[in-house]
């Protein structure tokens, strides 16, 4: 019997050691590891830039894409960013004269002013923090986000610098660079006879929108003032406190351009025969009007009618429909 | 003993002979820094001001000075030389621009004449060589043979009682290549070791001046201009000066 009580004893205290093991060793974690994002860049466009500490990842793009779509950024739930932002008009949209969000990873300043320079998760920061003044509560309560910033970036309390990142990792997979004028650069088409002279008027002087629209991307990324008031606004000057910069704005692309109307900074031209009408006759001299921009004193280039046309058929031409179906970019939320 | 002395200083002394002739003959590689600044005539370079007067007495002001620079090459007085296969892009505006590191060392040994190609060669001016900005907004477009302005050079400028823009823009215009070479020649370099700087010193004015005056009321448009291009192209070669910094 005194053996049995022993024995009892004994395995007693096995079983609480080896509970009291058990309570001891950490569960195993959950090994963060998000799966990178494989993006394509189109040929011939410039190196793109990639926070260090915010690559590319599934989960982070798609998160982003959710919150693209979702008011639950905005601070009374009234407007999501592709509220002002509509795929099929670019990422613009026509009567708020928002800025397309169209290869924006390769920006370095964005807004019409320049008012944010840096990375796209600079300005993201921005449009959280100050344009949609996120309240992170909603967020961090929601039943299924916290799960997926989790997924994303391996935190248990959401911030802004997170949904900014995420954000940022979705628009930098906005990309365009499937118009025709691109397949026609890689050989896959021709162009019309109209589209060839437009080409010429562009990327000549004669039409000399090549000096601000060049490049792949076309827009320089820089700021000019191009004449459209004899007494420019502020402009960049707002930004910089510079009276040089009075009346400069940034260019825009003009990808997609013929679905982003209205144009200029202020939306003042509903179509883009005004836009092409201003740059031939209409444009107005100024103490800081830029010197690209020829024939001021003459109002502008003028073009003639024929030219005017071909234009907008190379204008044309930059239209993506690839870029405005592209189901990767469109709203998860519509099933 | 005094033998073994005597053999122990003779050893002493050649090693030192040897040791201190290899000091001298093995030279060391260096690295060059090239640094250029701009002036319009004795003033400095202040951007959109209508200060200036060049040679065609227009009164006129400096917006926008970018310009690449290629190729730069090393001679020695043998008639060898050694070339960097590299271009840079300047903006007088932008001082990050404006200091250039070679990015590799100039081999050691004694040059009579270094030169620098104002452009782009023929091997780098190619459309999308340079895809990023800023470099890539400097495009020549391709209905006007492609690859890249040399330079843009932009402004206003006072003209009967009215501003006027000038922007002069210079590049290969279809088959002619138009860039040009600049050599300093008889610098006497001494390449062993410790760094090089050369200081290229770019006048506005001369751009307008030398052998050709050129007035800026027809410095507009003027890409497609093979006249307007062979003038800037004899000008340029007279816009720059320099000074070295080197180690005695």
């Amino acid at each position: 019997m005194k053996y049995l009580f022993y024995l009892h004893i004994f395995l007693l205290s096995v079983l609480i050691l080896a509970s009291c093991n058990k309570d001891a060793s950490p569960p195993p974690e959950e090994i963060y590891k998000p799966t990178p994002y494989e993006i394509n860049i189109p040929q011939g466009f410039p190196d793109l830039y990639i926070a260090e500490d915010n690559p590319l990842t599934i989960e982070g793009v798609q998160l982003g894409r959710m919150l693209y779509y979702d008011s639950i950024l905005d601070i009374d739930n009234s407007r999501a960013c592709a509220s002002c932002h509509f795929q099929e008009e670019s990422f613009s949209l026509s009567h708020v004269n928002s800025l397309a969000h169209v290869n924006l990873g390769w920006n370095g300043v964005y807004l019409w002013n320049g008012k944010i320079e840096g990375t796209l998760e600079d300005i993201m920061l921005f449009e959280v923090e100050e344009f949609l003044q996120t309240d992170l509560s909603k967020l961090n309560s929601h039943p299924t986000y916290p799960g997926l910033f989790k997924k994303a970036f391996n935190v248990d309390i959401i911030s802004s610098k997170e949904a900014a990142y995420a954000l940022a990792q979705f628009e930098r997979t906005m990309i365009s660079g499937n118009s025709k004028w691109d397949r026609y650069l890689r050989g896959e088409v021709s162009l019309t006879q109209a589209e060839a002279q437009g080409f010429e008027v562009f990327f000549t002087e004669k039409g000399d929108c090549f000096h601000c629209h060049g490049t792949i991307l076309f827009t320089d990324n820089l700021f000019h003032n191009n004449g459209l008031d004899d007494i420019p606004e502020e402009g960049r000057a707002l930004i910089t406190g510079n009276p040089k910069d009075i009346g400069k704005f940034k260019s825009p692309t003009l990808r997609n351009i013929m679905l982003t109307a209205p144009y200029m900074h202020d939306g003042r031209y509903e179509t883009i025969e005004e836009v092409i009408d201003f740059y031939s006759e209409g444009v107005k001299g100024s103490s800081t009007v830029d010197p690209l921009m020829k024939k001021v004193g003459q109002g502008g280039v003028h073009l003639n009618q024929q030219d005017k046309n071909n234009l907008i058929a190379f204008l044309n031409m930059l239209t993506d429909t690839s870029f405005i179906n592209n189901s990767e970019l469109s709203n998860p939320f519509f099933k | 003993m005094r033998l073994t002395n005597l053999l122990l200083i003779t050893l002493f002394a050649s090693v030192l002979v040897i040791s201190s002739c290899k000091k001298e003959t093995e030279k060391q590689d260096a690295q060059l820094y090239f640094v250029f600044s701009h002036r319009v005539g004795s003033e400095n370079l202040e951007s959109d001001t209508l200060k200036y007067t060049n040679a065609a007495a227009n009164k006129y002001s400096v917006s926008t000075l970018k310009y690449f620079i290629s190729s730069i090459s090393m001679t020695k007085s043998d008639g060898s030389n050694y070339v960097f296969d590299v271009a840079h892009y300047v903006d007088a505006f932008d001082p990050t621009t404006t200091t250039f590191i070679l990015p590799n060392l100039a081999p050691a040994g004694e040059y009579e004449s270094l030169s620098f190609i104002f452009g782009l060669n023929e091997d780098l001016n190619i459309s999308g060589a340079f895809p990023n900005q800023p470099e890539s907004n400097m495009e020549w477009p391709l209905p006007m043979g492609g690859g890249y302005h040399y330079m843009k050079l932009e402004g206003k400028f006072d003209s009967t009682n009215s501003v006027k823009n000038y922007q002069a823009h210079f590049g290969r215009l279809m088959e002619s290549p138009h860039f040009f070479e600049i050599t300093l020649p008889n610098i006497s370099l001494n390449v062993d070791g410790l760094a090089i700087t050369f200081n290229i010193k770019m006048d506005i004015n001369k751009w307008w001046e030398t052998p050709n005056t050129l007035d800026l009321n027809n410095m507009s448009g003027i890409m497609g201009n093979e006249t307007v291009q062979q003038q800037l192209e004899q000008n340029g070669t007279n816009v720059f000066s320099y000074m070295i910094e080197k180690p005695d």
